[in-house]
Parts: C-alpha cells; structure tokens; sequence
C-alpha cells in the first residue's frame, strides 16, 4: 500500500470512496475490476492502487446503502458483481462532493496565503 | 443515518463471522479472471497474463483481511476467535480449569450473595417519592421510640412538617375461609401514608376519618398477604374480613414498596389514638417519621421539635424525658444493626475472593512458565505482543465468567439459606438476584480475570523468541518463583486476618453461651395468648379468662406449674421509670414492667430475697401490691430494705394522683435484656391488678413435649372463647436461642468463609511447593547423589513451606492486629487483640502449609539420582 515514488499520490482517507460514487454515476453499473482498470486509466501514472484495496472502500459504501451489488453476466459471459449507486447514494455523493471542495478549497487557501 | 446503518451492520457481521468470505472470494476470482482475459488480449502469453492480473491485484489474502476489517469489526473478530482458542486450551488442562473456576465459583459466588444483602438493604434507593424530606425521629439521648402522648404534642404544636406519622407493631387473628391465622400488623396513623408516600396496589388508604376512635373499623391488607390469602382478588377491596373476633372493611391494598423497602408487617390498622393513650408520656412504643414541609429543612424542623420537646420535659417531669429529640437517616432506621453485620460480612468476602484470585494467578504463572515455548512459536510466526497478551487474557477473562457463572448459581443456592434464617434480622429486607446483582457478578468477573490474568499474561507476551526457542529460557523462572512466593504469602496473611476474625467471633460465642441468664428454661415451654380487644374492653372480663385459661392449663396432664406474664425476659415491652412515695417525684430509675400471676417466680427459678411472692388475696379491689429485683431495690433503697416501702409505675400527672403499690417482695436479679447487657431494673404487679395487657405469655414446666402440649392448649383455650389466638408456641430453650442466634448466624457464616480461606491458602501453598520440587528436581538428585539423606531432602523441602508460612503468618498477625479494632462491637468477654485467638491461628495456619508441604516433600524424597541427572 505504502507508495514507494516521491511523485505517487497516496490517497487520503476517504477519497477512494468519493471517487468510486462519481466512477459509478458517469459510468453507470460496473464490477470491481472495470472500476479498478477505468481509476487507472484516468490517474496513470500519478496514482498506483492495489486494485484489492477497492474492495474495503465497496463494502463500506455498500453497508452505507449508498451503493448495491448484484451478481451479472459479462459481455463475454462471464459472471461478475456489478455495483450500481443508490439514490441515497445519488445523495450522498453530492453532500461528499461538497466536503470535498470546501476542504481542498480551503487547503488551496491556506497554500497560497502561506507561499510568498 | 448511512453512519448507523453501517455500524448495524458492521457489528451484525461481527456476530456472524465468516459470512462475507465465499462471496469475496468469489467476486475476487471473477476480478483475477477478467483481469487476466484483459491481459492476454493485450497479448501476454497464458502464465505471464495470470501473473500480471495477481500483480495488479496485490495480495489476495491482504485484500480480505481488508475487507473483513471494514465489514465487521476487527476487535470483535479477533475476541471471538481467542475465545474459541481459550475453551479449547481449557479443555485440554481440565484439572487446572476446574480447579480455577471451581476456586473462583466460591468466591465471587459469596461476594454475590453478600452483595445481593448489601444492595437491598444500604444501596437500593428508598421508594417514596420525597425521601430526602422524611425524618425518622427518636426521642431521648438513647434513641427511645416516641411515646403517644409526645407525638400527640408534636403532631399539635409544630408547624415545619407537612405531616407526622406514627406507626407501631401489633398483632391480629384473622379468620378466614374457617381458618384462623396469626398475623403481624401495624397501627398506623392515617398520616403516615401521605409521609411514606406509595400509590395504593389496589383500593385506597384509610384516612384521617377512618383513623380516630369510634370510626367504623377498617384495614389495608400488606401486598404479600393480598397475594398469598387472597389470590391478588381485587373484589376483596370492599368486602369485610373478620378480625380478631370484629368484622372489619377492607378499604384497600398497601403498595409492595413498603415491603420491599422494610415495612413488612402483614395488616396495616388505623391508630385512632384516644384522649387516654395521648395523655401517655411515659411509654415509649412509637416509630414515628415525618415529611419535612416545602421550603424548610431538616435541620429547622429538628430544631422545632426539640423546643417542643423541652417544653414537654418542663410539662410533664415525672416522664422521665431528657428534652432530646434524635433525627435517624430513614435507610437506618429501618435497616438498623443490619449495616454493620453486612458491611463486616463484605469484607470477610472480599477476603476470600482475593485468596481465591491470588491462587489462580499462581496456577496461571506456573502455567504461563510451562507455555514458554508455545508462546515463543506464536511470536516467532508473527503474533504481534498485544495479540499474544489479548489472546491470554482472554483465557483469563473465560476462566473468570466460567467462574461467574457457577458463582451466581453459588449465590442462588446460599440465598435459599439466608432467607431459612430470615428470623436473624440480617434479612429484613427482600433481597433478591436483580440485574444490578448479576452485573455486580460479571463486573467483579471482569475484575478478577484482570487482577489475576493481567501479570502472567504479560510476563507470557515479553518472552524472550530467540532464547526460549534455544532452550535456554531459563533465566525467568527465578522471578516467576519470587513472585510465587510471595502470592502464597499473601495468601497465607489474608488467611489469618479472616481466621483471626473468626476465632475472636467464636471466642465470643462461647462466652456468651456461659453467661447465666438468671432464670431456668430447660423443660420450660412457652406461647402467647391474646384476646381480642373487640370482646374485652371490660378488665374484670380480661382477667376472669386469663384465669380459667391458667387453670385449665395448669390441669393437663405433664404440666407442673403454669403462669401468666405480661413479657417474658429478652422480650420488648414497657420500660417505665419507678418512683418512692415522699421522695421526689421528678423521673425515678428506669425499670422493666411486668404483671405475672403468683406461679410466675418459681416456674423461672427467681430466689426470693426477701418478703413473700403474690398470692391468691392479691386481686383487684384489694391493696395494690409489687414485687421489685434486687437491682431495682438497690437503685431506689441503697442498702435498706424494700419492704413495706410505696412506689408508683409510670407516675402520670393528667390521671391525678399516682397508684402506690406496696413492695412486698423481693426477687432476685435476670438478664432480661438480652445475654451482652446487664441484669436490669424489674418491678412486677399481679396480673389480678394490672388487667391492661390483652396479651400474655404463658410459661409451663412440666414433662409434656410441646407438640402435644399446644394442640391441648388450643383445645382448652378454644372452649373458652373461638376468638382467642394462641400462637408463638416455643420451648424455652429456643426462645433464648433466638437472642443469641443473630451473631451465631454471621458467626457461622464467617467460620465457613474462614475454611474456605483457609483450604485456599492450602492449595496454593502445596502448588508453590510442589512447583518447587518439580523446578529443583535436578539439585535434588545431586544432593542425593553426593549422600544426602532422605531426612535432610524432606526437611528441605518442609523448610521451604514452613518460610513461606511464617512469613505469612507475621504478615497477617500484623494486618488482623490493626484490623480487629472494628470487630470490637461484635465481641463479648474477648478482646479484639485476644493473645489465645491469633496464637491459635497463627499454628493453624503453620501446621496447614507443613502439611500441604508434606506431600511434595515425599515425592522429593523419592527423587531417582540417576533419573534426576540424566534428565
């Protein structure tokens, strides 16, 4: 887990949880694979996860009722659990989405007062 | 509401481990295939693709100890599992666990049980809603009860309380469905509902209209007897039940509060006190409480009614009152002497348990020294200190709810005995196995798992890998042995303390039992007879029955002499002060009242000092006469004689001028009050010219058992009036015992808890020595290698134990020394530092560890060099 470049972003607390909601409401139903390989894509090479530490932030969300996980067929037939966010989830991404830019505008505030 | 969901179900998958795992795995094994299908399309070949998918996962293992741990609760899981782990191991070691549990059954199964007394009686909060306004009040500078005619004048004159109430203990027969029963009751005035304030159980409480002479009779029925003779009937509310002879309504049900906070009397009775009894001052009969009104306090209206009080001593001088009102907590004055007795009974117990907690903590680091390895292994595999520490306090911590466990079914058991010696007034309250009880069990199981576990555990979790694995790990045990040694100590000190305080007790005990009592009770019976008041408000009619009743008893056959006696000795009754005609009239010596018929003296073997017993001319209508002890006539004459001199019983001003009864005997001197007090002051009158009591005792002697003796009384009794109860039938010698049996009771209990300390203490002195053996088992072949002989190897081994006693032995001769001051109450003809008590213990104890030590010192003996050395 423990990132080992100086350039890699190790994910706060919480984060990975925000961005699998907003993963699955553009994206629509996806299994945990399709999510892990699209974060890749997107954040390649600044962020490397462990694509098993996508299960932890699945299931806690799934316990929150902001997810829901059914087992379906592939494309190409095979079998996988796809998740599809809930509408307490629909909720729930925006109130964390707002967290998440009162905070980092805030960090963004006090980064720039602080630089000369 | 996501966040609750969320724990709901973190902590519900908790309790079902396991549950999540085949779905994980899997949707992992969907991800790895796919993963791989991804990677072979861009070209991997087969085996390199299966890699790379397994890389880009990371580790499989990690992400399910992941998932488990955001899915459930990682605390509770590992609990769970070391939990399991702990029964299994206990079952291996089944000597050693029931030995702990066993061990520690007793003790917190006594602690319970103590416990379950202690909170009904001191901790379980009072029912009534104001309690913290109601005042228990006692008058005198020796908490007298209160008499009629002083609360009458309180109850007049004072203005701080919202209401006064006055209760006192009677009895009633009550006859139903053709059967007659003897029950306890309390007159009570109407007032004393609103003070003690519960909502009735069914019904209403009688009120103050119901409560004055003449008033149609009415009464409350106690919960309990509403349950047991009534069936919880409500349509008894209303009805008429027939009561001492009178039909008397029942107007309503008393809440199970009162019972349950003490006040457990079977009937509850207006008072309806009249102008006569009110005119009372003497008579000390009262419990009385009052409800302090709004917006004062305490401590005002206490001191209101100690003016009124001091006006009373100025009013009435010849009623012996000192101008003291006393103010007792409502808790002790129910509770009473109880508090003491339970508080001792609480430390003896909480001695026994820590005997009991430092034998299993022995066990454990004898235990933990023969786990060295294991625990090395675990620590060696990646078990983490805090994970081996939480796995052997959880061995502990299942130990000790074993131990719980049993130990509420110990409580239970011993419950069954309290509540058989219920007459012993440690029981006046309803204790009971509560929630708060059974959490008192699992908290102080909690607490023993950690007191004992806690050290081992630790000592267990900093075993040193690398050298334990060598086998070298040696070096520990020396401390391990140290710490031992000085359980069994400990052990051996708390075994004295309680011995000691046991012994004083017993030395007590036997003392009082020594003690003459001042009259016969052996071939003696006893039993109380009371007419109903309804039927004899004429005296000449109360005293012509008592007298057909002690004639025909008399005649029985194995009756030799029979009497009458308003008290018997050791009974409760009128205290009243004795004044001598032409000397001062202002409170005279305070002497025990008693009528008696003529037969009385001689059947309870009193000598006649002087004078001459009463006799058949002594009846009413002829001159008033009196026989007085010898303490009365020493504290009254001096050294001349009573003879012939006029005294005056309760000398009451609002009736005139006092009755002067001539003294015309005297008798010698009984421990009325009870075997620790002394032989008080008595004055008594012919039961002929004192016809104010409507209940007696009657005293026989004679041949005939008791169990034929009462059904002939009944019997005889019955012919002369159907409404007359006799009841109470006891020999002599069981009605003495009563007095003594309060402290025989926490006596016994305190010897058992004792033994059992005691066997503790033995136990775990034969494991340390027996340890010792084992760990010197080497040295010893050497010794007998090199010609030692047996003698020298045995009395090696005793010498080891014997330190370990004497040590102990001091160390607890010290603690019970600086202890034994608060048992200084409870004893009798013994003091708290009694040389023959702790010398006695002291051997006990010595003798106790040599012989625990003797059967490790045989094994030493029998040592095998060769074995020994090769080994």
């Amino acid at each position: 887990m423990a990132s080992e470049g100086g350039d890699r972003v190790e994910l706060l607390q919480g984060t990975l949880d925000l961005i699998v909601l907003r993963a699955l409401t553009t994206m629509g139903p996806q299994h945990a694979y399709a999510l892990a390989d699209c974060l890749e894509r997107v954040a390649e090479p600044s962020l490397r996860l462990n694509q098993g530490t996508l299960y932890p932030a699945l299931v806690r969300l799934e316990q929150k009722g902001w997810i829901k996980g059914a087992w379906q067929r592939t494309a190409h037939g095979r079998e996988a659990k796809y998740y599809a966010i809930t509408k307490a989830g629909v909720l729930g991404l925006e109130k964390e989405t707002e967290r998440w830019r009162r905070l980092s505008g805030l960090v963004e505030k006090l980064l720039l007062g602080e630089s000369p | 509401m996501s966040r609750v969901r969320r724990m709901v179900l973190r902590l519900w998958n908790a309790l079902r481990p396991g549950r999540g795992d085949a779905d994980l795995a899997r949707e992992i094994a969907a991800h790895l295939a796919l993963s791989e299908e991804e990677f072979a399309r861009r070209g991997l070949p087969p085996d390199a693709a299966r890699l790379a998918a397994r890389r880009a996962l990371g580790g499989v293992e990690q992400a399910k100890a992941l998932h488990r741990a955001a899915r459930s609760f990682a605390f509770v899981d590992n609990a769970r599992r070391d939990a399991w782990h702990a029964i299994r191991t206990l079952r291996h070691s089944p000597g050693f666990t029931s030995m702990a549990v066993l061990t520690l059954a007793l003790g917190i199964g006594a602690n319970t049980a103590i416990f379950s007394l202690v909170y009904s009686a001191l901790l379980r909060p009072l029912p009534y809603a104001s309690a913290d306004r109601i005042l228990s009040l006692l008058e005198g500078a020796d908490g007298n009860a209160v008499t009629f005619g002083n609360f009458g004048s309180w109850r007049e004159r004072s203005h701080e309380f919202e209401a006064l109430g006055a209760l006192f203990s009677t009895a009633a027969t009550l006859s139903h469905d053709d059967e007659t029963s003897r029950l306890t009751a309390f007159r009570a005035t109407a007032d004393m509902w609103k003070v003690l304030e519960l909502p009735p159980a069914a019904g209403r409480y009688y009120t103050a209209n119901d409560d004055r002479p003449g008033a149609a009779p009415v009464v409350v029925l106690s919960y309990h007897l509403w349950q047991s003779q009534f069936d919880g009937d409500p349509n008894v509310v209303g009805s008429s039940v027939l009561l001492d002879g009178a039909p008397r309504l029942v107007v309503g049900v008393a809440a199970r509060g009162y019972e349950e906070a003490g006040l457990s009397a079977d009937l509850w009775l207006p008072a309806a006190f009249g102008p006569s009894l009110l005119a009372e001052h003497g008579d000390h009969e009262l419990s009385v409480y009052g409800l302090v009104r709004r917006g004062s306090t305490l401590a005002v209206a206490t001191a209101e009614l100690r003016r009124i009080e001091g006006q009373l001593k100025d009013e009435f001088p010849q009623a012996g009152l000192d101008g003291v009102v006393q103010t007792v907590d409502l808790r002790q004055s129910i509770v009473g002497d109880s508090r003491q007795n339970l508080l001792m009974l609480s430390a003896a117990v909480a001695f026994v348990l820590l005997i009991a907690c430092a034998n299993i903590m022995n066990l454990l680091l004898a235990r933990a020294a023969a786990r060295q390895k294991e625990m090395a292994v675990r620590a060696a595999l990646g078990a983490s200190r805090g994970r081996i520490l939480a796995q052997l306090l959880m061995e502990s911590l299942v130990l000790a709810l074993g131990g719980g466990a049993c130990g509420v079914a110990i409580a239970f058991a011993g419950f069954r005995v309290f509540v058989s010696a219920a007459s012993t007034s440690l029981v006046t309250l309803h204790p009971a196995l509560n929630g708060i009880v059974l959490g008192y069990a699992a908290a102080l199981a909690l607490a023993c798992s950690v007191l004992f576990g806690l050290a081992p555990a630790w000592r267990a979790a900093r075993t040193c890998v690398q050298a334990t694995l060598r086998d070298a790990g040696t070096r520990g045990s020396r401390i391990s042995e140290a710490a031992r040694n000085s359980l069994v100590v400990i052990e051996v000190a708390l075994a004295v303390m309680l011995l000691a305080g046991a012994g004083l007790l017993i030395r007590s005990a036997i003392a009082l039992d020594q003690v003459p009592l001042g009259f016969e009770t052996s071939a003696r019976a006893t039993m109380r007879v009371a007419l109903p008041g309804a039927r004899y408000g004429d005296p000449s009619r109360v005293t012509v029955t008592f007298t057909r009743i002690l004639e025909g008893a008399s005649a029985l056959p194995g009756v030799e002499a029979a009497a009458l006696v308003s008290r018997l000795p050791l009974a409760r009754g009128t205290n009243c002060s004795v004044v001598v005609e032409g000397q001062t009239m202002d409170g005279g010596p305070v002497a025990n009242f008693r009528a008696a018929t003529p037969a009385y003296f001689s059947i309870m073997g009193l000598s006649l000092r002087a004078g001459r017993r009463f006799g058949p001319a002594d009846v009413a209508g002829a001159p008033l006469v009196a026989i007085v002890n010898d303490t009365l006539e020493r504290a009254l004459f001096g050294n001349t004689s009573a003879l012939g001199r006029h005294v005056a019983i309760c000398p009451n001003l609002t009736t005139g001028q006092p009755h002067w009864l001539e003294v015309v005997g005297v008798v010698s001197s009984m421990r009325s009050n009870g075997v620790r007090n002394d032989r008080p002051s008595e004055i008594f009158m012919p039961m002929a010219q004192s016809s104010g009591n409507l209940t007696m005792s009657l005293v026989v002697r004679g041949s005939a058992p008791l169990a034929g003796l009462t059904p002939a009384i009944r019997r005889l009794v019955h012919d002369i009036d159907p409404f007359v109860s006799v009841y109470g039938a006891q020999t002599l010698d069981e009605f003495v015992a009563t007095d003594r049996m309060a402290s025989q009771f926490i006596m016994e209990l305190l010897v058992a808890l004792g033994v059992t300390g005691l066997i503790l203490a033995m136990v775990g002195v034969y494991g340390v020595i027996a340890y010792f053996v084992s760990q010197r088992a080497h040295e010893i072949g050497v010794r007998v290698a090199i010609g030692a002989s047996t003698g020298r190897i045995v009395a090696l081994v005793l010498r080891q134990g014997c330190g370990l006693a004497v040590v102990g032995v001091g160390l607890g001769t010290i603690g019970a020394l600086a202890g034994s001051t608060v048992l200084e109450s409870f004893l009798f003809g013994v003091t708290a530092r009694d040389p023959l008590t702790f010398v006695s213990v002291g051997l006990v104890l010595t003798v106790v560890a040599l012989a625990a030590s003797g059967l490790p010192a045989r094994r030493a003996a029998r040592v095998d060099p060769v074995a020994a050395l090769k080994s």
